[in-house]
């Protein structure tokens, strides 16, 4: 079942969080996380392709930032939790060696 | 769903190796040195730190692991960065994460692959220069469980 | 009972000269269901997911030959999505579907009777309605509860369970009971005991649970849904499913895990595990699952180390024929063991409808004197975790053959629930149905 679209799945827990709530995000993308370790039937090795890197910025600043190896699993998952402070717009960006870049925006309004 | 004619290929074009392990030493050695340069000389200490992993993992594809400062940041100290070491991976460097002092907190969770039973590793390192640690025995088991 | 009775004789031309009203003919242990045939003849014992999977491929893959399916059940019933029908998001037509028009099409003989006895060194099956000859037999029984492990054979409280806290497991009428059990319940403890693995479907008893407490908590009952899981953790999908338990329904659903169970009164309504003892007022009790009585009954079930049934029967890994048997083909929930890694195949309908399909193939293959080539199937799951809004979580499975010749597996949880997963699990059943059943 490889890979069809690369929407990512996002789940936030309060998007209406008092200044002060912890929120909890989690992420995950679609994607092989070919290790570039395996080889094929006529031993060619399998290049590596994976996603590297995954940041969460809101107006520009970088909240969190991650370095994925090929220990990740397939279809990368993350969850993070931050404390609430201000209303936002979380962009969650996710890099891959291939180029490949995933992006979507979710809004934060702090109550 | 894959169709029939499309799986036939892939498995003939497919064929997967193993993942290939390390030799112990060259993994021990490798995790020390990654460990060093993330303590930056300094000598990690055993508190303050989770690291979740299940101690028998059924699934060694996706091993669910939460890193978690038990803290929350005060202050002037938060926490920087986390390192997820996997020692007998071909590749012991896991992953990493970065935190801006703005998080308010550091817990992340994420899955990843082992390529046999062995230690994981994660270090935490504080804005004030201290290194945080939390070693985990995890046995890799081959069982019927596969959901 | 006519209506049957004539059914059946029109399959069973060897009962002798009929008399113009003819009488019940007694089946006696010569009777013959059908005589030999003059194709090579693919008999196939129980015709659910993998059964009808097998037969509506057969033909399609080129297989010359008859095919006659033998199954119980008058009408189909599918477990896939029958949780979904428990708390109403889903009605009844959704489930059910005629099994004779299929049959038309795809040209096989479906024939309702009661499979009691396999004779492989004759290579005969016998039937409620006497006896058929094959030359490839398909075993496709699915699962019997095994509640001998728990009561041995005291029989009373065997069928005191089976009526009072059914378990929802085969495709009949208690899925109906439960659905009334669940519409009735004033409140207290419903307790839900899982099975311990390999069972079918895995992620399906957590599921129900979610259903269960999504109804409670919409109908304001004043329940709690005890589940004893016999294993250490909630799995498949074991995050998606805990942040369910924790953050929809955290005052209704307890999840205690280690949980085997000890002992069982369903008298006094008490359980005993090795990690709780629970009184409960209403259960759904699921015992060990097993394969089908017919498996046991063809001696196809194999034996662990020390010489007890594995309870599941033994196959060849990737050829999928009894390991001493190549014309007994095993499909669905009854496959036995395929791969050290992994142990079993996931016991889904996804899994019976691909190896269902794969067993077509190979026969075809064998009946053309070609050569069998290895086939994989993959496998896929939704599982709803709210009812409003609609949301579910996923898992799937990828196999490939290693180099050194054995299968491994890769799962994928998708533990973040949303709503275009349950878009995906209506599409994932219309295309299953659509395959064998339209
Ligand atoms: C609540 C629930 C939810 C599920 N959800 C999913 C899901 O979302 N996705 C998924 O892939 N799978 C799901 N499953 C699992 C799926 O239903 C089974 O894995 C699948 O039915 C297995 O197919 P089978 O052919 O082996 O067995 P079955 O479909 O059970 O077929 C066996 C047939 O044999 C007949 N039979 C047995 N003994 C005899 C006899 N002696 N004589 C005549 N006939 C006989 C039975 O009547 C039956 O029709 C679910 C199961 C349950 C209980």
């Amino acid at each position: 079942m490889a890979a069809k679209s690369s929407k990512p799945r996002i789940w936030i827990s309060n998007r209406t969080p008092n200044s002060g709530a912890v929120v909890t995000v989690k992420a995950m993308v679609t994607h092989p996380m070919e290790t570039g370790l395996r080889k094929n039937a006529h031993s060619e090795v399998i290049p590596q392709n994976i996603v590297e890197t995954f940041e969460c910025t809101l107006a520009g600043e970088t909240l969190l930032s991650w370095q994925l190896h090929p220990a990740i699993s397939q279809n990368p998952y993350l969850e993070f939790k931050f404390v609430a402070r201000k209303s936002v717009d979380l962009t969650m960006r996710w890099v891959a060696d291939d180029g490949l870049r995933i992006e979507t925006t979710e809004t934060i309004t702090v109550t | 769903m894959m169709n029939l004619s499309r799986r036939d290929t892939l498995r003939l074009g497919g064929v997967a190796i193993a993942a290939l392990t390390i030799a112990p030493a060259r993994a021990r050695a490798e995790t020390e040195a990654l460990i060093k340069e993330f303590a930056g000389g300094k000598t990690p200490k055993n508190a303050g730190l989770t690291l979740d992993i299940p101690l028998a993992a059924e699934n060694a594809n996706a091993v669910p692991v939460t890193i978690r400062l038990d803290d929350r940041f005060s202050g002037a100290r938060s926490c920087e960065e986390f390192l997820l070491v996997a020692e007998r991976n071909p590749i012991p460097e896991a992953c990493r994460f970065k935190f801006s002092p703005a998080m308010g907190m550091a817990d992340v969770t994420t899955r990843i692959r082992l390529a046999e039973s062995q230690t994981v590793v994660a270090l935490a390192r504080m804005s004030d220069g201290e290194i945080l640690v939390r070693r985990v025995s995890v046995t890799v088991t081959v069982g019927g469980c596969n959901g | 009972m006519l209506n049957r009775r004539t059914f059946i004789a029109a399959g069973a031309a060897t009962v002798a000269a009929a008399p113009a009203i003819a009488a019940p003919v007694a089946v006696t242990s010569t009777t013959m269901l059908k005589p030999k045939g003059k194709k090579p003849r693919i008999v196939i014992a129980g015709g659910g997911w993998g059964g009808l999977s097998a037969a509506r491929h057969l033909h399609a893959q080129g297989a010359d030959a008859e095919v006659v399916v033998l199954e119980r059940n008058p009408i189909f019933w599918s477990l896939p999505m029958s949780n979904k029908w428990l708390i109403d998001v889903l009605n009844t037509d959704y489930l059910l579907h005629d099994m004779i028009g299929p049959s038309r099409k795809y040209g096989y003989e479906l024939v309702q009777t009661e499979v009691t006895g396999i004779e492989r060194d004759k290579k005969i099956v016998r039937t409620s309605q006497g006896q058929i000859d094959y030359d490839f037999l398909i075993v496709a029984g699915g699962i019997r509860n095994g509640y001998d492990a728990w009561f041995g054979n005291d029989e009373k409280a065997i069928e005191f369970t089976r009526r009072a806290y059914p378990s929802g497991y085969t495709a009949d009428a208690e899925h109906v009971a439960i659905k009334n059990k669940i519409h009735n319940f004033k409140g207290g403890t419903m307790v839900m005991t899982l099975p311990p693995p390999p069972h079918r479907c895995p992620p399906s008893p957590y599921e129900r649970a979610c259903v269960m407490a999504w109804y409670f908590k919409k109908n304001k009952i004043p329940a709690k849904i005890v589940i004893l899981d016999p294993k250490p953790r909630i799995m498949p999908i074991g995050g998606g499913f805990k942040a369910a338990f924790d953050e929809l329904y955290p005052d209704i659903i307890q999840h205690i895990p280690n949980a085997k169970v000890k002992e069982v009164d369903p008298f006094n309504k008490k359980i005993v595990t090795t990690a709780a003892e629970v009184k409960f007022d209403d259960a759904i009790l699921m015992p060990p699952h097993q394969a089908a009585d017919m498996v046991w009954r063809a001696d196809l079930i194999g034996k662990t180390a020390d010489g007890k049934p594995t309870t599941w029967a033994e196959i060849h890994p990737t050829m999928l024929h009894a390991k001493e048997d190549p014309n007994v083909y095993l499909v669905g929930d009854v496959m036995g063991a395929v791969s050290k890694q992994f142990g079993y195949y996931p016991k889904s309908a996804h899994v019976a409808n691909y190896i269902g399909k794969i067993v077509a193939i190979y026969i075809a293959q064998r009946l053309k004197g070609q050569e069998v080539k290895t086939l994989l199937p993959d496998n896929l799951c939704y599982m709803m975790v709210s009812g409003e809004p609609k949301e579910a979580i996923s898992v799937q499975f990828d196999y490939e053959i290693m180099p050194d010749g054995t299968i491994s597996q890769k799962q994928i949880d998708i533990d973040i629930r949303s709503a275009d997963l349950v878009e995906e699990d209506h599409k994932w059943a219309q295309r299953m149905y659509g395959d064998f059943l339209a």
